[in-house]
């Protein structure tokens, strides 16, 4: 894993990136990124439910970014964690698939309309009624359970900006 | 010893799972797998199939040591839910699992799959475990 960590270690009341590590789309990588940051996160802040929070998101926004990188292993995939006084943000860079950016925003609409209690029971139903098909829990859980909004930014070469934010 | 205990059981790295008494599945460690169907949701299905043969009237799923699971791993548990619930109701088991009050990725999603399937999924949450 090629890795460029920078770790701001006195956070000042503005807001201030905690962490930027760069790395290839592997599937292994995934686990360590998400201590890294859940460890990160609790040591900044002292409170192990915003690790707990954070290393949910990690996981889930990683796993999307991995399983529909358009380049394959040749992509290089970036995940920040910055925060202020009172909110955290992580974001993913990547670029996906033509088809699964498509997904990503018809999911994104699906659930935006929602509040993210009602948005992942339905995706629960979702995933009851297709059997054998992929969960997309992911995203519906990201904002519920790891309390968080989601956007998405997108830029002309195709590559995207997935960033959650929620309060600390 | 009775078929359910015959099933075998998966190895997978920081996974471990075992049933007790022939009622109890406990699942320790965290699931964040690619793709734990092949493996996991398979044994879950054949224990699944061995619970109904043995007209077990109840099973009991401990995961209150089972710190962390990706959404995949989550609709494993939805999966055997719905497999209950499909079955005529004088041949369903009662399924439950017995939870940590401390670990918040199973109070949020064993609720939310009580609000889908609360008539064949039961939950005891636990105190004592911890993330």
């Amino acid at each position: 894993m090629q890795t460029n960590v920078n770790l701001i270690e006195s956070l000042g009341p503005d807001a201030a990136k905690i962490v930027e590590i760069r790395f290839r789309p592997f599937w292994e990588y995934i686990e360590a990124i998400r201590h890294l940051g859940e460890s990160l996160c609790q040591t900044t802040f002292g409170a192990s439910a915003v690790g707990e929070r954070v290393q949910l998101v990690i996981q889930e926004a990683l796993e999307n970014a991995v399983k529909y990188s358009d380049a394959g292993l040749e992509e290089e995939l970036e995940i920040t964690i910055s925060s202020s006084s009172e909110s955290i943000e992580i974001t993913i860079a990547s670029k996906p698939t033509p088809e699964d950016l498509e997904r990503l925003r018809a999911e994104l609409n699906w659930i935006g309309g929602k509040d993210p209690q009602t948005a992942y029971i339905e995706a629960f139903k979702r995933a009851a009624d297709t059997p054998g098909g992929s969960a997309r829990l992911g995203l519906a859980r990201m904002r519920f359970e790891g309390k968080v909004e989601l956007s998405l930014d997108e830029t002309k070469d195709g590559r995207i900006r997935l960033s959650a934010r929620g309060a600390i | 010893m009775s078929a359910i205990s015959k099933v075998m059981v998966p190895k997978i790295d920081g996974l471990s799972m075992a049933v007790d008494n022939e009622t109890r599945l406990a699942i320790r460690g965290t699931i964040a797998t690619r793709e734990p169907n092949q493996n996991i949701g398979l044994f879950f299905q054949k224990l699944h199939a061995e619970i109904i043969a043995a007209h077990l009237p109840a099973f009991f799923v401990d995961v209150t040591e089972l710190t962390f699971v990706n959404s995949s791993a989550i609709r494993l548990f939805i999966d055997w839910a719905m497999w209950l619930n499909q079955m005529p109701v004088t041949e369903r088991y009662r399924l439950t699992f017995i939870t940590s009050r401390n670990i918040t990725w199973q109070t949020t999603n064993f609720s939310a799959l009580r609000s889908l399937v609360g008539n064949v999924v039961y939950v005891e949450p636990k105190e004592g475990a911890s993330a």
